[in-house]
């Protein structure tokens, strides 16, 4: 008993850091995320901005003349309009495929599923890339293969707004919807249908008496989130949109903010409108979302499958077809213009291919100083992600911390805020705060903004993990006289290691291709790859921009399928 | 007192609106092991968690040898890291990313101990638990009984003021537990030792305990040996937790200046007298019940006695290898007691039993 045993370090240190890292991250998250969207509102009733217009007091005089502008309902209009043809047709599709690979004997089903999940991890800009290298007037390929057999020429014009819907379809819409249900598909008890069909319910009547209302809330969830996904649609519109005069409200708040001098006014506005417009869809999603855990799913399935017969083979082709037009076709659009002098033309003097985009691109300074620029956003994301989410998470889980119900709640809101607002209201918290404004036009600024992008799934993810390590884990490392800190990085994150780095490898991702959320805060010193690319494709640098794609897509689905190689589960689960 | 280590001054944890640890006071002295039992929820647990520090209380006041710490009115609370207590947790809480050593070694390592000192406690405690040359094997390669070792090493190594066990016997199997039971006991007196041990089993705790604090609805009820709180119970919800009792209503006929009690059963005919435990509210005319552990109950009668004799018929009797469990209609009661493997009796036969008076105790009826 007597023996002599190390001294404790004093624990008043210790203490400290873990209030003091709880407050950093508390204010982290306030504010990249509330302080932004509280701004907005306020800033929408400022008159001028006190930056680059005088400061004239408060009024409403910023949504009057906002409204007035018939380019804002336009806008609106615009963004409606999409979102409701582009679900209209995405839905039906989604569903089919999602039972064709859930609950039908349909031919290499994972294999389809897994090039859903590849389209999921595909940026949306190498995609529009290559339809337009397809389907663009004149030199599109498809325009010039119609034009050769039937003369003339041809009929598609990406730049359309039937162009637009399309760009929709095969960017992610369709392919979330398919792997989001495909699991519902999979766990519903195909007893539900038998006990149906032996109390002498037809066929096709069980289909609409008891699959489809069992199924309705989660098609329910899977359209709630579509709309919102599709809400926050910047790239295709900024791309294809100028051209035709066709503006959405992310590609009008970009143009407002763009301008020289910026307008907030119509800016700000447009923004609150936005997010206002959302409430209802969010409250919505969020009741649904509640109402579904007392309905359907039993935990034993029977998986028996649907017989598809002599439509077995034309099914499988038709998803085939599909799969192909959201990953192979444009992605090899998009390979053939990086060896192209000129996209399109190959009746040149000499050869039509050749190599000097790539050498013309990877020795450009302001590429490599792109590449830089991502790295260092994407790192930093990735950082962010592991050591904020992680304490998002422990804070929530783990304490009686006052205010934590308050941050779950924020963790939720970036999935649902759109990132041209967010982006837009973190431009005006730095502008508006004197202690961040140095941070305005810096690689921090573009960090905060594309760490909010995987805010959501990366602390619910974290948060799950938490709950699975049991809390004794942490209490016998107290009582062998560690102090919380000491715990926290000697117990709690090496047990949360796998998760942690999955979430680090989402939050890269996510940074490398995010380009709403920092269109508004980029500047040419700063600017990362994506927003490389974005500027080639609308200067028409078709084949700069397909390198610059190309490197994209590998560094994004590269390293998804490198962690995914590595047995890393990344994130969303499967089945 | 000069061998208190662990003092409880009516403390008090309450989660929302349920007083789980309600005024709880008890002494723990050095050495001995000290333990909580009580059915599940009856605040055990969080009598433990309050002295490891993982609970503040609400009320009251812990000392440690000397040294305060936790105390509502003095604003005082020492964490957990502070208070020198080893712990042994329900699920054993290995940590599954370290192995055998490294979980071991974790309290030395931060004490900044040099590694060659290290290398030889862990060493030296492992063999005390009979873990020798598993240092190298990861945590999630351990067996349970192993776990519980492991465990029980890196709760040891730092010579902890009181060592706590939370329910540590519950996960294993029985032949294991028994084992670890006589185990546990065998290092408890070698080291010498306090323990503060949670458990709601009884045979458990008896076994083990040299005092036992039997708790219920967040009140320490009897705090005792062994053996007394097993013979003569305070109160009758201890009374009912430990082991079995036969229980008989009647009516109070006599007090006796001595402290014992006559009640006559089954109205009038016959009587017992209570010699042990009796309730000091009673009084003659009152509603009673007398209570006996039926292995204190004597078949056939006592040579001599001449009164605590009792008449029954046997109802049932049913052959359980060992002995006879024979349900016996006595006064109008239906009870259970053990007959010989040998005895001659027969289902509807009658059985005279004696009740030593020494055994019987008479209660307040329920």
């Amino acid at each position: 008993m007597a023996t002599r045993i190390g001294q404790l370090r004093p624990a008043l240190l210790r203490v400290e850091v873990k209030t003091v890292l709880f407050m950093i991250v508390i204010m982290w998250v306030g504010v990249i995320v509330l302080y932004p969207i509280l701004l907005l509102f306020v800033d929408s009733f400022k008159i001028g901005d006190g930056v680059f217009t005088p400061r004239a007091g408060w009024g409403i005089s910023n949504w009057v003349s906002a409204y007035q502008n018939p380019g804002l309902i336009q806008a609106l209009w615009n963004t409606i309009l999409i979102v409701a043809i582009v679900q209209t047709v995405a839905t039906p599709i989604g569903i089919t495929l999602a039972w064709l690979t859930a609950r039908t004997d349909l031919p290499g089903k994972e294999w389809i599923d897994l090039a859903f999940w590849v389209a999921f991890f595909l940026p949306t800009l190498p995609v529009v890339l290559g339809y337009i290298l397809l389907l663009a007037p004149e030199f599109g390929l498809l325009n010039q293969a119609w034009a050769a057999v039937f003369g003339g020429s041809g009929p598609f014009n990406i730049y359309s707004m039937a162009g637009i819907v399309w760009l929709h379809l095969v960017t992610k819409t369709i392919a979330v919807k398919a792997i989001l249900l495909r699991p519902v598909f999979q766990n519903m008890d195909a007893s539900l249908e038998e006990a149906a069909r032996i109390c002498g319910t037809s066929g096709p009547l069980t289909l609409f008496r008891i699959v489809m209302p069992i199924m309705t809330p989660a098609i329910m969830t899977v359209v709630l989130l579509g709309i919102l996904f599709g809400l926050e649609s910047f790239e295709i519109e900024r791309v294809v949109g100028p051209p035709i005069q066709f503006f959405n409200y992310g590609t009008f708040i970009f143009r407002e903010v763009a301008k020289q001098p910026p307008s907030f006014a119509n800016a700000t506005a447009l923004g609150v409108s936005v997010l206002v417009l959302m409430t209802p869809l969010i409250l919505l999603q969020q009741w649904n979302a509640r109402r579904r855990r007392y309905t359907t799913i039993t935990g034993q399935f029977k998986p028996q499958l649907f017989p598809l017969g002599r439509f077995r083979w034309p099914a499988f082709a038709g998803a085939m077809f599909f799969i192909s037009l959201i990953t192979v076709v444009p992605l090899s659009m998009m390979m053939l213009g990086t060896f192209m002098k000129l996209f399109g033309f190959f009746d040149v003097t000499g050869s039509p291919f050749t190599m000097e985009n790539w050498t013309d691109v990877l020795g450009d300074p302001i590429f490599l100083s792109s590449v830089k620029n991502t790295l260092i956003i994407a790192f930093g994301a990735a950082g962010v992600a592991m050591t904020v989410y992680s304490t998002v998470a422990y804070i929530v889980v783990r304490t009686r911390f006052i205010g934590r119900h308050v941050l779950d709640f924020v963790s939720w809101m970036p999935i649902t805020i759109p990132g041209i607002v967010l982006g837009l209201g973190l431009m005006l918290v730095l502008l508006n705060i004197p202690l961040l404004r140095p941070l305005f036009g810096t690689h921090w600024a573009l960090i905060a903004a594309v760490s909010v992008t995987s805010m959501t799934i990366g602390v619910q993810l974290l948060k799950s993990n938490l709950l699975q390590i049991s809390a004794e884990l942490e209490e016998a490392s107290w009582l062998a006289g560690a102090g919380w800190f000491y715990t926290f990085r000697r117990i709690v994150l090496p047990l949360m290691a796998p998760t942690l780095i999955a979430v680090g490898t989402l939050a890269f991702v996510g940074a490398t291709r995010a380009v709403s959320h920092i269109a508004i805060l980029t500047t040419s010193s700063t600017r990362p790859l994506a927003i490389l690319q974005l500027d080639h494709i609308v200067d028409g640098r078709f084949e700069e921009a397909s390198v610059v794609g190309a490197l994209i897509v590998f560094m994004t689905l590269g390293i998804a399928v490198v962690a995914r190689y590595f047995g890393l589960n990344m994130g969303v689960q499967r089945g | 007192m000069s061998d208190s280590i662990l003092q409880l001054d009516r403390v008090s944890r309450t989660f929302g609106t349920t007083k789980a640890v309600d005024q709880v006071s008890l002494d723990v002295h050095a050495g001995e092991i000290f333990t909580l039992l009580g059915p599940s929820g009856c605040g055990k647990t969080t009598t433990l968690r309050l002295v490891a520090g993982l609970e503040q209380p609400d009320n009251g006041e812990i000392w440690v040898r000397d040294r305060l710490v936790a105390s509502v009115p003095r604003n005082t609370f020492v964490p957990p890291h502070q208070r020198m207590m080893g712990m042994v947790f329900q699920s054993y809480a290995i940590w599954p990313h370290m192995n055998v050593f490294d979980n071991v070694s974790y309290p030395l390592r931060i004490r900044r101990m040099k590694r060659a000192e290290i290398r030889e406690r862990v060493e030296r405690v492992l063999n005390l638990v009979g873990l020798d040359g598993l240092e190298s094997r990861p945590a999630p390669m351990l067996s349970g009984g192993q776990q519980q070792r492991v465990a029980l090493a890196r709760a040891l190594i730092y010579e902890p003021a009181v060592l706590l066990l939370d329910e540590p016997f519950s996960n294993l199997d029985s032949k294991l537990r028994e084992q670890m039971r006589v185990e546990v006991k065998q290092l408890q007196k070698t080291l010498g030792i306090t323990v503060l041990f949670v458990t709601h089993d009884q045979t458990e705790a008896l076994s083990l305990s040299d005092r036992i604090a039997v708790m219920s609805d967040g009140h320490a009820i009897q705090v005792a040996e062994p053996k007394v709180l097993y013979e003569q119970p305070e109160d009758s919800f201890v009374r009912d937790f430990l082991g079995k009792m036969l229980k008989l209503p009647g009516t109070v006929v006599s007090v006796d200046g001595s402290g014992k009690l006559e009640v006559s059963i089954d109205g009038g005919s016959q009587s017992v007298i209570a010699g042990a435990h009796v309730s000091k509210d009673l009084v003659v005319g009152n509603a009673a019940t007398i209570s006996v552990r039926p292995e204190d109950v004597v078949v056939g009668g006592e040579p001599g006695a001449e009164s605590n004799l009792l008449e029954g018929t046997i109802e049932n009797l049913l052959f359980v290898g060992d002995r006879y469990e024979c349900y016996l209609q006595l006064a109008g009661n239906a009870v259970m007691i053990s007959l010989p493997r040998d005895t001659r009796k027969k289902e509807g036969d009658t059985l005279t039993v004696y009740l030593p008076e020494g055994a019987v105790s008479a209660w307040q009826p329920e």
